[in-house]
């Protein structure tokens, strides 16, 4: 079965670029426009990879990882982290959280897919 | 005749409960305890606690109980948390 | 992958955060800035690079690099938004746009003036260097954490912290990479009794830390683990108020033992009763961290509301709509025509749907105009800085909805307005001291619905409008006879006569070209009016009244000889028969209607149609703004819902026909322009001698010129 990736981004190029590099390679994609929406998302449903951009409104990523550790169904899914090349300070923050892995906008597809591919084996 | 308990490579929170199993069944056999270390490289909180309660219950049924070569990743640990308890039971355990 | 698409998506969201930030720049002027628009700002650039950065727009992504470091200080009030750096994000916003609008249309990036800028902007970075947090404003009392200050930390987990997927170590890896861990110490309190649950936490950790942080970032290290927890953090120098808090807390072993740390530490209570502590410190010493889960709302399902659809698509589905109106129409004729009984109640409910089909679907269709009205700001404050002038903005009623396709045809007219009220309106501010009025004038769009309309305010506090100005340049120009008599509002409507100009000097702004008349013009093309409020000394109102939708009317179907007309309902006040025996010249020219004057126009001269008037005829008086006629004509069909086609190009200069329309019959009828009608007949009265020569519709270029022509409108009435 396609694994499913729930991609969030407030950027809706962005996430329409990931959704295209992904479905590309047989995943099935979900998106979010911010950390809240995320949330809403992983209710009830099985996501094998949370895909999150750092700098969002309402609830942005650091958040989203950390509210997603507390979900029982979700603290051990992968959580891989976008991040522009500025964010030092936020790996650091969100260390206790633990984040699966962090990927530097933009990203080279081969790249994303190589991370996403390992994660979700 | 002693109980030898060697720890895996990884002590989470993911093992804590099964570990804790185990030692208690340790502790119900009365026999003396020893726990091999050497292969700890990931520790976290919920294993340390457990460390800590198998030490109080063996001293309150005063049974031996010997911490043996405790790797880096645990020694690192304990001293990151201050966990002086620990820290001196390491130490006899280094020391016998 | 198919890039063009998410180019589309790029450039669609680009320009919707553009005008996002705009719109926050342009408020934050006169208001404070909330964090909330900070953040917005900040993400305005950063979501721009991020994205850029994927169609490899490698300049694009310098240039906003730039621009996001400099909202980066923003947003960490490093420095403070006044005018010059508002102004330089002002122009980092204009660059980003031009270089969208490039690409969008295919063309290489301009330079632009993209270097001047990186220039300004590394001026105000380094400005924020040299003067750290000296731009803080007052208000924001953060204690300020100077290089290395000390602090004590009582950490104290919620029992579910390890359940959570959190470790408490992870916490204190992270602190470590603030400052320095001077003294940590952990104490386990595990439960008596069997009831050891290796998935719950019993660690306590106390911590003495010497970092340059302040007591929020350190409370905002632990917010995500607030949850049961309970952390107490407090500077060095209130030692006593942190024991005070952290040693009772828990039960008495766990109290025993943090004791035992704080001793062994030498850092016991001072015997002294409490300190009187700095109400800062209180707030300092507050025991959960600032932030937590809980603070945060409920994850509800936010899934979107909304669907975008292609306009095209809608336009599509709005015309079959149309054609469905028609054809209900055509079948509501036919039922009545065979007299069936059960057929014309099916073919009413049928109506009766359509027309909920058609509403719905307009509705779709309806916008607010604030759209439109949110590029006015940046307009007034760029038209007032270039004047000198200081202008307030005031909108009302952006929320009011319209249609789409107008919306987008209201953008010219409006602009002109905006622009003619600051330029020509507003004084100077020396002239308003004199006249008594505040140096900053005002300027209002205002919008509302009235009786089936929209109504759009444009209005000023300048100086109003001067008649005897108006009617001398009228009279230089030719535009009136010398000795003509107008009303106020006929003075009024004279500066949308072309080619009329009323300030003394041409500024730079109104030397282009294009006059009021051309506002009228593009107005009347969406059957709108515009009327005009004005006071000498106190300002002046335009206002704009335009009907809600342009695709579909209901109309009043009259009949000429063999040709139909169509006349939109909303103009019609009430129709009577024409009184017969009507011989003298005057009376067929004008009709007494209880007390008033009501100029007629004969459509069938109008017109020049063929055959000899009926001896019953009627007259439908109509009205355009304040202005009545009557207009004559053979046959009243009655009301009639229909859809407006486009006259095809060659018909588009017929004055006085605003539109085309096919009948349930399958015949075509004209639809008439009713404000083009009225003004005819006034220009006729105030010219007083072309009584004669009413016949027919002029050349396109020539409007104030009545000449004949047989061979020019009908055709298609037939």
């Amino acid at each position: 079965m396609a694994k499913t990736i729930l991609m969030v981004d407030d950027s809706s190029s962005l996430r329409l670029v990931v959704r295209m590099t992904l479905e590309g390679d047989g995943y099935q994609v979900l998106e979010a426009a911010d950390g809240q929406q995320a949330l809403a998302l992983l209710d009830g449903r099985k996501i094998d990879l949370v895909l999150s951009d750092l700098n969002m409104p309402v609830l942005d990523g650091i958040g989203l990882l950390a509210h997603i550790r507390q979900l029982d169904a979700y603290r051990l899914t992968p959580v891989v982290m976008l991040s522009t090349e500025s964010a030092e300070h936020h790996q650091q923050r969100s260390q206790p959280y633990a984040a699966s892995a962090w990927i530097v906008k933009p990203f080279e597809p081969p790249h994303l897919l190589a991370t996403i591919a390992r994660l979700t084996q | 005749m002693d109980t030898v308990i060697t720890l895996t490579a990884e002590q989470t929170i993911q093992q804590a409960p099964a570990l804790q199993q185990q030692l208690a069944r340790a502790l119900l056999q009365e026999h003396a305890i020893i726990l091999e270390l050497s292969q700890v490289t990931e520790i976290d909180c919920a294993a340390v606690q457990i460390l800590i309660w198998l030490i109080r219950k063996s001293q309150q049924q005063n049974l031996p109980l010997a911490l043996r070569h405790p790797s880096p990743a645990i020694r690192d640990f304990v001293s990151l948390l201050g966990l002086t308890e620990l820290q001196l039971a390491l130490g006899q355990a280094h020391e016998s | 992958m198919n890039l063009e698409q998410a180019m589309q998506c790029f450039l669609q969201e680009s320009a919707e955060l553009l005008e996002e930030m705009e719109t926050i720049l342009l408020d934050a002027e006169a208001d404070n800035i909330t964090p909330e628009q900070l953040g917005a700002l900040f993400r305005s650039m950063h979501t721009i690079k991020g994205s850029a950065g994927l169609f490899g727009l490698d300049e694009l992504v310098h240039f906003t690099h730039q621009a996001e470091n400099l909202l980066d200080q923003l947003r960490d009030g490093k420095l403070p938004l006044d005018a010059r750096l508002s102004g330089v994000l002002l122009c980092c916003h204009d660059h980003v746009k031009a270089q969208l609008a490039a690409l969008a249309a295919g063309h290489a990036l301009p330079a632009g003036n993209g270097a001047e800028i990186l220039a300004s902007i590394a001026t105000l970075l380094q400005h924020c260097d040299a003067l750290p947090l000296a731009a803080d404003p007052p208000a924001a009392c953060v204690p300020q954490a100077p290089a290395n200050s000390e602090w004590l930390l009582s950490l104290r987990f919620g029992p579910d912290v390890l359940r959570n997927g959190m470790d408490p170590a992870s916490f204190i890896r992270y602190l470590a990479t603030l400052g320095e861990i001077q003294a940590i110490a952990s104490c386990c309190t595990l439960p008596a009794d069997e009831g050891f649950d290796p998935e719950q936490n019993y660690l306590r950790l106390e911590l003495q830390f010497c970092g340059a942080v302040s007591a929020e970032q350190l409370e905002s290290v632990f917010s995500f683990a607030s949850d049961g927890g309970q952390f107490i953090i407090s500077p060095r120098a209130a030692l006593a108020s942190h024991l005070q808090q952290a040693l009772p807390c828990g039960d008495e072993a766990e109290q025993q033992a943090v004791a035992a740390i704080w001793q062994a530490w030498g850092l016991s209570p001072s015997p002294t009763p409490s300190m009187p502590m700095a109400s800062s410190s209180d707030r300092l010493a507050s025991a959960p961290a600032s932030g937590s889960t809980e603070d945060s709302k409920p994850a509800k399902t936010v899934e979107s509301k909304f669907i975008k659809v292609e306009a095209s698509k809608l336009d599509s589905l709005i015309d079959l709509v149309g054609e469905l109106v028609i054809a209900g129409a055509a079948s509501n004729l036919l039922a009545r025509g065979n007299g069936n009984a059960s057929l014309l109640e099916s073919t009413a409910i049928m109506a009766g749907l359509i027309e909920q089909i058609r509403s719905q679907t307009l509705s779709m269709r309806m916008v607010p105009i604030g759209e439109t009205f949110s590029r006015f700001p940046r307009l007034v404050r760029d038209v007032g800085q270039e004047l000198g002038k200081h202008i307030k903005l005031v909108i009302t009623g952006a929320e009011t909805e319209l249609d789409k396709s107008m919306v987008d045809k209201l953008a010219d007219p409006l602009t002109h307005l905006v622009r003619n009220a600051i330029d020509h309106g507003i004084e100077s501010a020396q002239q308003r001291r004199a006249a008594g009025k505040p140096d900053e004038g005002h300027v209002w769009l205002n919008a509302y619905h009235e009786s089936g309309s929209v109504v759009i305010e444009v209005a000023d506090d300048g100086g109003g409008l001067d008649k005897q100005r108006i009617l001398a340049k009228a009279r230089h120009r030719g535009i009136i006879s010398s000795d003509a008599s107008l009303s106020e509002q006929d003075i009024f409507q004279l500066v949308f006569a072309p080619g009329f100009s009323t300030a003394e000097q041409i500024s730079n702004l109104s030397g282009r070209g294009v006059g009021l008349d051309v506002v009228r013009k593009n107005i009347q093309q969406l059957r709108g009016t515009v009327e005009i409020d004005s006071e000498e000394g106190w300002g002046s109102t335009f206002r704009l009244r335009l009907p809600l939708t342009l695709a579909i009317i209901d109309g009043f179907l009259v009949e000429i000889g063999s040709s139909t007309f169509i006349i939109p309902l909303e103009s019609v006040v009430e129709c009577m028969e024409l009184p017969t025996g009507l011989t003298d010249t005057a009376a067929q020219h004008c009709l007494q209607l209880r007390g008033e004057i009501l100029p007629l126009l004969h459509l069938r001269h109008f017109f020049d149609l063929p055959g000899q008037p009926g001896r019953r005829r009627n007259v439908v008086v109509v009205q355009a703004g304040d202005s009545k006629a009557g207009l004559v004509v053979d046959t009243l069909h009655g009301e009639f819902q229909t859809v407006i086609k486009p006259l095809g190009s060659l018909f588009r200069h017929l004055r006085a026909i605003s539109g085309s329309t096919i009948l349930g019959s399958g015949e075509v009828a004209l639809i008439l322009d009713v404000p083009a009608l009225i003004q005819h007949l006034t220009q006729q009265e105030s010219e007083h001698d072309s009584l004669t020569r009413t016949l027919a519709l002029p050349l396109p270029g020539t409007p104030d010129t009545l000449t004949t022509s047989h061979d020019r409108h009908s055709g298609e009435t037939t």
